[in-house]
């Protein structure tokens, strides 16, 4: 016998007899959407990136106006770290399909997998956000505070100050992205746990 | 045609036939813009079709179908998360909402279905996962086999579904939120 109470019944009932569309769509038009879903994936995903992609424009505008060689070097190698930002996070973190054995894994490890490579992306900032930026950022800050030291005498005083805001700022990014890893983590160890649990 | 893709196709045809509807229900369960919702479900039917050339018989049809379609509504979450769209009622779709005409009866129950959509896409993933299973007449077996939680862990987690659906639902869709 049922252990159902009749209210939990009911609900079970309402659920499973709601009006329903109804997916129409033939296996041929399956087939003809799984082919163009992978070009619609990559659209998406570059979608996701337009900040980065507007920076690069306008860095490769700088590169070509500028005239001190020390500052075209900057603007290059920016460019350069932003190029591969962006290709690390197509590769590495946006969405891809769903892998073809995807039924052999349950919900648990499916998810504990997409949690990991999140928090791999995270806890690795420096490797593959700030680090690629960091070269450009001092050879530019070089070659400004050495073409304009204003009013100062020296250009350590431009110099140095900038640099230890543009510290400030990968520190406090890092720390950030340190503290969403750290949440990740809690959320992978939830799982372990919620599968363990016998 | 290949011999392969006639089966993932006839496997597709008997999965989408079994549990169509089932996968209607759990695409609303993740995504409540309808808009979106029916780009989901395009979503999990592709999954499936693409799965199906792998499909090998491991584990029954029924589970197979649930993990993809969960996993693939889980990448859809995560996604969404991150481009933190808002979410608007079209004016399309108000007709969903209660209308004066309707029935009594049929507004209590549009309404009782609305407030647990509210309630299912509040949970977090697992929680969500084997909300939809116990709505849907699984077994807690069955429910563990597709998420991956222990036996144990489904059903108590289940019978906290039940204390909540009890106190939320009151016989006759009163509300006691």
């Amino acid at each position: 016998m049922s252990d159902e109470s009749p209210q939990n019944q009911r609900m079970k009932e309402l659920w499973q007899n709601q009006k329903t569309e109804g997916l129409r769509m033939t296996v041929e038009q399956i087939r003809v959407s799984a082919g163009t879903f992978h070009h619609k994936i990559q659209a998406r995903n570059v979608r996701e990136y337009v900040v980065a992609i507007a920076l690069i424009v306008f860095f490769s505008f700088e590169f070509w106006r500028a005239g001190d060689l020390l500052v075209r070097v900057g603007f290059g190698l920016i460019i350069a770290g932003m190029v591969y930002l962006i290709w690390h996070m197509l590769s590495k973190g946006s969405w891809l399909p769903l892998p073809k054995d995807a039924g052999l894994s349950s919900c648990i490890e499916f998810q504990r997998r997409q949690l990991e490579q999140q928090r791999d992306l995270l806890s690795s900032v420096w490797r593959w956000y700030l680090g690629p930026l960091i070269p450009g950022m001092a050879v530019l800050l070089f070659a400004f505070g050495h073409a304009n030291p204003g009013h100062l005498k020296h250009p350590a005083f431009v110099i140095v100050p900038e640099a230890m805001f543009f510290v400030v700022i990968c520190v406090a990014i890092a720390m950030l992205n340190g503290r969403a890893a750290r949440k990740l983590q809690r959320q992978i160890d939830e799982l372990d746990e919620a599968g363990r649990q016998s | 045609m290949p011999k392969i893709e006639r089966s993932q196709d006839r496997v597709y045809e008997e999965a989408v036939a079994t549990h169509g509807a089932a996968l209607e229900r759990l695409a609303r369960a993740y995504e409540a813009d309808p808009e979106i919702r029916r780009d989901l479900l395009q979503e999990i039917h592709i999954a499936l079709w693409r799965s199906f050339g792998g499909f090998d018989g491991r584990c029954s049809l029924r589970t197979w179908v649930y993990r993809v379609a969960h996993n693939t509504a889980v990448s859809h979450v995560s996604r969404r998360l991150r481009m933190r769209t808002q979410f608007f009622v079209a004016l399309e779709d108000v007709p969903e909402l209660a209308d004066d005409r309707e029935s009594e009866h049929a507004a209590v129950e549009r309404d009782a279905l609305a407030r647990l959509y509210e309630l299912i896409q509040q949970l977090k993933t697992l929680d969500r996962q084997v909300m939809v299973a116990y709505l849907e007449g699984m077994d807690a077996a069955a429910t563990a086999e597709i998420t991956g939680l222990s036996a144990r862990n489904v059903a108590t987690k289940i019978h906290r579904i039940k204390i909540i659906l009890a106190r939320r639902f009151q016989e006759g869709g009163r509300n006691e939120r």
